[in-house]
């Protein structure tokens, strides 16, 4: 009779886990034009003093924008950046389009650059804090075994916001922000168990699905099918 | 038995101290940069104390750290400089030492760390590793004359991944650090002024000596 009881404290617990929102905001200037052959790159801004994109974010919104079979190729971030040293690093890095265009003015940055197809620049800027934590987790070992109690719940806050850039025309396309937040939760009983709420991992999915939609319209719902 | 037991505790307390430390061996790889080299014969001394940097912290307040720079550095150096200058004769003599000569090369970069700082996520409260190096660059003429001598900063930071290590965290912090000095050097080595001066000198001279050539050879002409 104990077990009912059981599987709905789990259920419980593992819809807690589940606990993200996300909230997506977009502002498209112009339309975009990917001809065939033309790639896009993501870039991680570093110049704060106080966080940095994380690159795994970077590479987790390049999947989901080539995912579903988009067509949309995109440079990998490290290849681009060592290509194209030191024009890209966090010192160097054009921060509007106009510095992008000045920059294109040096005679090798451009040849590099059209030598990998570049056709749309994305700036992505923000991180994942953790904003609040409370509860505790003591654990203890004795002869005869050990285990932990207690519980633990933490906050984590995602904040990101991409602008496109096109570098032909080099001006603003659009900008995309996501916004996520999301509750973890660890309950222990004897073993810790880590109910995580994936927050960047939402935040992710929800500005690279966007940002596909500015390439290949309608590419949410064909997925979808 | 009294031994055997006092040795035991020895090795458990080095074990723990061993936990406590950490040692790192910088590795990473360093792109060339994409730049218009300088019209200069360039080389390079490496002097046995940056080639064998390591820095060990001996602040008891701050977590045990050994990190052995050397090889990276010398890797990083190797990879930017050539790219500075049209020609590269790679590495040079000390041009401090007796008598010092190169003829052909024209300039004889020699970097110096001169400072290097770390902070740690816990004593920041930040979730990022932070990395400050200072270098000093000294540029010498083939004869062993100092021709420049200025101060060069650098910073490299990085977040504390989930499932990454504080070395491998460490490491990547001073890639980026060594890199940020790469762009720095990329876009400044041609600005130092003394260096300015002399190629100007150099050129002007080089300039009259053509002119007097051409003036030789039309007086000799019936």
């Amino acid at each position: 009779m104990k077990h009912p009881s059981y599987l709905l404290a789990s259920l419980c617990l593992l819809s807690l886990s589940a606990c993200t929102s996300v909230t997506i905001d977009e502002y498209q200037r112009a339309e975009t034009n990917l001809a065939s052959g033309d790639r896009i790159v993501l870039l991680g801004r570093r110049h704060s003093p106080d966080y940095e994109t994380e690159p795994d974010l970077i590479n987790c919104v390049g999947k989901v924008i080539s995912a579903n079979q988009s067509g949309i190729s995109v440079i990998p971030e490290k290849q681009f950046v060592d290509e194209l040293y030191p024009w890209f690093e966090p010192r160097m890095a054009p921060m509007r389009p106009k510095r992008l265009a000045h920059l294109v003015k040096k005679p090798q940055v451009r040849e590099k650059i059209e030598e990998l197809k570049l056709r749309y620049v994305i700036w992505i800027d923000g991180s994942t804090q953790q904003t609040g934590s409370a509860g505790s987790v003591g654990c203890a070992v004795g002869p005869g075994g050990g285990g932990c109690f207690g519980f633990g719940t933490w906050d984590d806050k995602s904040d990101y916001e991409a602008e496109v850039w096109d570098y032909q025309k080099q001006d603003l396309v659009a900008k995309v922000s996501a916004d996520a937040k999301g509750t973890s939760y660890m309950p222990a009983l004897v073993v810790p168990i880590p109910l995580l709420a994936r927050v960047q991992s939402n935040a992710c999915k929800g500005l690279g699905a966007q940002l596909r939609e500015i390439f290949v319209p309608d590419s949410s719902a064909n997925a979808g099918a | 038995m009294r031994k055997q037991y006092s040795r035991s505790l020895l090795m458990l307390g080095s074990l723990i101290l061993a936990a406590c430390s950490s040692q790192l061996t910088v590795k990473g790889q360093f792109p060339s940069p994409l730049t218009t080299a300088m019209p200069l014969h360039g080389a390079a001394y490496y002097s046995p104390e940056l080639t064998s940097h390591s820095y060990v912290e001996d602040d008891k307040d701050r977590a045990k750290w050994n990190i052995q720079t050397g090889v990276a550095q010398q890797e990083f150096f190797e990879s930017l400089l050539p790219s500075l200058f049209q020609q590269w004769a790679g590495q040079s003599p000390d041009p401090e030492s007796e008598a010092f000569k190169l003829p052909g090369v024209d300039i004889i970069v020699k970097p110096t760390l001169s400072d290097f700082q770390y902070s740690l996520p816990r004593e920041t409260r930040s979730k990022i590793f932070e990395v400050w190096i200072k270098y000093n660059m000294q540029l010498y003429q083939n004869d062993g004359q100092l021709l420049a001598d200025w101060f060069i900063t650098a910073y490299g930071k990085t977040p504390s991944g989930f499932m990454q290590s504080d070395e491998a965290a460490m490491n990547e912090a001073i890639i980026v650090a060594l890199r940020d000095l790469g762009a720095n050097l990329t876009v400044n080595f041609s600005r130092v002024p003394e260096l300015q001066d002399w190629m100007g000198k150099r050129d002007s001279s080089i300039h009259q000596q053509q002119a007097a050539d051409r003036g030789g050879v039309q007086n000799e002409t019936p």
